[in-house]
């Protein structure tokens, strides 16, 4: 069972499989409910409903993804495109998969991709991307690197230093 | 080449040390590979990953990579694969998070493949 | 800027001798010729031990370990292996891709080995100093030089409880500590690099794989004694080892690790070669220092012992190859560690020169206190072609056979006299069913009455009779009378002779006629060989039931002492047979046998 913090690996993945570059995730935490925007630069050829069971833009696998997000949003959902990028929203219910945010990004954050992910938590902005990862011999896919990670996240979350 | 301080050597050992590591440790590293598709993360992929992750770091398994793929359905998901030139290729399926522990601390760590949660690993469903 | 592939090449004797200087060039002109040359770097390295699969190449990441590579092999490497990522199965050993086989050290031949002396053999480029260096090479020099006293080192040393491996065992830190001790201002210190036993090659190697393990060692032997001069006596047929070392030498003093005021210590130090022409009996330190000095290689009585009074009569140590080879890694990890490895008797490892009948031949590695047969059986795969265990032979022609029943003795100085061999330098021979024993002692007899050097009686004189009453007993003429002979002129000897060649030259025949007195007796009293090794005491017959007339071995016959009609029973002719075999292998029909 999918909770919110599945639905933005969901959305991220959705990304890749399109052939993105770049990716930008911008995610709003405030009053029990998440918004999240996934914007990037893939390729796409939407036919008719993106979000219908089993549709598939690209293919292969990643209709059901999409539907999922579709399903856990109740319906507040929409994807566009204008001048090569691409834009995901949707709004789910914050089920307090955000609480770690070490945890709820780490999988997004161990691809290899130029990816940003800005956050709106407790009133707090926080910004973390990929290249901050790597700067910092952060990137959470080896034991150095995990620890790291937590390190710099938790101190992101509290505030302690700036992207 | 000039003749060498105590300070130069050291330069030098720290400095070929690395391109000999280089060598050495590459064959010598263990790919962990968690299959992050929309049915392993409805199975819970998200907490198997972090849970791998939190132990490989608190064990500090330096040899250790994980990384991760697209869906592996039609098998029980989670699934987690482990390569390493010693065990080859061992795929484990429905992985929560004790399993997870376990393939950390047996597998990874030790070198013993876990039979019970072995699986044979099915085609991708097309 | 990283590489995607690494490709050590065995560069030992052994591997060279089977083109791998070819193998190593064509896969850099390969590289080259496909495109791939900044992709790939192409090392050349000691031995990698595993000599029966050689000329071997092994490539990282993948750790890939090719056998029995040839030139022609370099353009399907690159091609397949560099470029697709697939690995050329049929070169692997076992012919198994890797993903199903194991590691490298999982490779049952490397499964009990354990290497400290050869640590360096096959993992990095010997003629790069860059490399030793980033194996952890030169810091136990830097420790001697700057974090400890001389005194310390010799404690080091007594704590790692490290005896000489040139055979006798005698404690290293003792020898050091004599020339330490000396108030002379010029002393010396010596590597024995004179490897002379048959089958032994384990000091060459060495040399070959790690030539800056022995310079680093012996620069701190001489900050610790005192000495600020070096020498490697080497033999000449070892054209490789010295090719290596002066290589080596020129590069640790480019760097400043030898000559003047080394690493800004104050402290001078250089080493020199000098070569030897082969003789065994200059493994013998008063001989060799005799022959490094300029004289006829001749051994002197002991004492003085020569550190007191050795080389231009100064104090001086003198070591064999294995021995430094084993210094540093003290230095470095401390002697607590070396002595935690071995047996309480014998610390650490002992390389071995595997060789004869064994499947796997090659150089071993082992803990002090692995048994005979873990070497022969695990590490050595058993006995080729399905024959027979019959014996060891260790400790070259000073040492003694070990038999069936005493293989599971540990090896270690103490357990290997006990059984009456000893360690000796390495050489382990492996003898099958087809060997006979009075050929074998015959063989190494032989070979120490051509090294006497004839200085004293009971050597020159003693083992050339010896030899006459083999040769005697393996031509049919024994007589009973033999054997105590043999014992009484085999404990003169002992007794009687100056040096070690005169005193253990006895040994393997002492030894065989302990271990196979039956053998001996079939040969003095029922005039046989049980092996049918010895040809006096053979003859070859064709056995009419089995003979079904081919006329191959007729064909083949050297001699044409075979006759016959095609598609019937053919004959030998005893008096012409030379008896060389060639009929026996020929046949398919197993017709020929030996009575």
């Amino acid at each position: 069972m999918h909770d919110t913090a599945d639905l933005v690996i969901e959305a991220v993945m959705n990304s890749i499989e399109a052939g993105a570059g770049n990716i930008l995730v911008t995610i709003h935490i405030d009053e029990g409910m998440v918004n999240t925007r996934v914007e990037d630069d893939g390729l796409y050829t939407l036919i008719g409903d993106p979000f219908g069971e089993g549709v598939t833009t690209k293919g292969e696998g990643r209709g059901h993804g999409l539907s999922i997000i579709k399903e856990r949003s109740e319906g507040r959902c929409r994807l566009t495109r204008g001048d090569g990028i691409t834009v995901l929203e949707f709004t789910a219910r914050d089920d307090g998969s955000f609480n770690s945010l070490s945890e709820a990004l780490l999988p997004v954050l161990s691809i290899e991709r130029d990816m940003t992910i800005t956050i709106w938590k407790d009133g707090r902005e926080i910004e973390v991307s990929r290249s901050l990862l790597e700067e910092r011999g952060a990137v959470p896919d080896r034991a150095e690197g995990i620890r790291r990670y937590r390190r710099l996240l938790e101190s992101l979350e509290k505030g302690d230093i700036y992207g | 080449m000039a003749k060498l301080s105590l300070s130069d050597l050291r330069e030098i050992r720290s400095r070929e040390e690395k391109n000999l590591k280089k060598r050495d440790i590459h064959g010598r590293e263990i790919h962990v590979v968690v299959a992050m598709g929309t049915s392993g993360i409805n199975a819970g992929a998200k907490l198997t990953l972090n849970t791998i992750a939190d132990d490989v770091e608190k064990l500090g398994l330096d040899n250790v990579i994980i990384t991760q793929t697209g869906s592996a359905a039609p098998n029980p998901e989670p699934v987690v694969e482990v390569y390493s030139s010693k065990t080859g290729l061992v795929v484990y399926g429905s992985v929560d998070k004790d399993a997870a522990h376990r393939i950390v601390s047996e597998h990874l760590k030790e070198g013993r493949i876990l039979e019970d949660l072995r699986i044979e690993m099915q085609d991708k469903e097309q | 800027m990283g590489f995607k592939n690494y490709i050590l090449v065995c560069g030992g004797t052994g591997c060279e001798s089977s083109r791998s200087d070819q193998i190593y060039h064509a896969l850099i002109d390969e590289a080259a010729a496909q495109g791939v040359a900044e992709q790939v770097q192409v090392i050349k390295t000691g031995c990698f031990g595993f000599c029966e699969q050689g000329p071997i190449v092994k490539i990282l990441p993948e750790d890939s370990f090719y056998v029995q590579v040839k030139p022609e092999d370099a353009k399907e490497l690159i091609a397949e292996h560099v470029i697709k990522g697939r690995e050329v199965t049929r070169l692997l050993y076992n012919k198994v891709p890797h993903k199903a086989y194991e590691e490298v050290e999982d490779i049952q031949f490397y499964q009990k080995q354990q290497r400290i002396v050869l640590r360096n053999c096959g993992s990095i480029d010997p003629e790069n100093i860059d490399e030793y260096i980033a194996a952890g090479g030169y810091k136990a020099l830097e420790k001697v030089l700057f974090d400890l006293t001389p005194d310390d080192v010799i404690n080091e040393l007594k704590t790692a409880g490290l005896r000489g491996r040139g055979g006798a065992g005698f404690p290293t830190w003792m020898k050091w500590n004599f020339t330490k001790q000396e108030k002379d201002p010029v002393k010396y210190v010596v590597c024995n690099a004179d490897e002379g036993d048959p089958g032994a090659y384990m000091d060459r190697s060495t040399l070959e794989g790690d030539p800056h393990a022995v310079l680093e060692a012996m620069t701190i032997c001489g900050h610790t004694v005192g000495a600020h001069q070096g020498f490697i006596y080497i033999r000449a047929e070892y054209p490789l080892a010295i090719h290596r070392l002066e290589v080596a030498m020129k590069q640790a003093r480019e760097y400043g690790l030898l000559g003047k005021d080394i690493l800004g210590s104050g402290f001078d130090y250089d080493i020199e070669i000098r070569l030897g022409a082969g003789a065994f009996v200059c493994g013998e330190e008063t001989a060799l220092l005799q022959s490094i000095e300029g004289h006829r290689g001749m051994p002197k009585p002991r004492p003085p012992f020569p550190a007191s009074k050795g080389l231009w009569g100064k104090p001086t140590v003198i070591n064999n190859v294995e021995t430094w080879a084993n210094i540093a890694q003290i230095i470095t990890n401390g002697g607590e560690w070396f002595a935690s490895i071995g047996t309480p008797d014998s610390h650490g490892t002992k390389v071995f020169a595997l060789t004869g009948k064994i499947c796997n031949s090659g150089l071993v590695e082992v803990p002090m206190g692995t048994t005979l047969r873990e070497i022969v059986y695990d590490i050595g795969g058993g006995i080729a072609h399905g024959k027979k265990f019959k014996a060891v032979q260790t400790g070259g022609p000073s040492g003694g056979v070990i038999t069936e029943e005493n293989l599971d003795t540990p090896i270690d100085f103490g357990g290997l006299q006990r059984i009456g061999s000893m360690m000796g330098s390495g050489g382990m021979i492996v003898m099958d069913e087809d060997d006979c024993i009075v050929d074998v002692a015959k063989f190494y007899l032989n070979f120490t009455v051509d090294e006497s050097c004839g200085k004293c009686a009971p050597c020159r004189i003693g083992g050339k009779s010896l030899y006459n009453i083999l040769e005697k007993i393996t031509q049919g003429k024994g007589e009973e009378n033999d054997i105590k002979q043999i014992e009484q002129i085999a404990h003169a000897m002992k007794i009687g002779s100056l040096c070690a060649l005169g005193q253990t030259a006895p040994n393997p025949v002492l030894s065989t006629l302990h271990y196979f007195p039956e053998e001996y007796k079939a040969h003095i009293v029922d005039k046989k060989c049980p092996s049918g090794k010895c040809k006096k005491l053979i003859s070859y017959e064709i056995n009419p039931n089995k003979c079904i007339g081919c006329t191959a071995c007729a064909r083949k016959c050297p001699v044409g002492a075979i006759s016959g009609e095609v598609k019937k029973p053919h004959k030998i002719n005893g008096n012409v047979c030379i008896k060389c075999g060639v009929c026996k292998d020929t046949c398919k029909f197993s017709a020929i046998e030996i009575h």
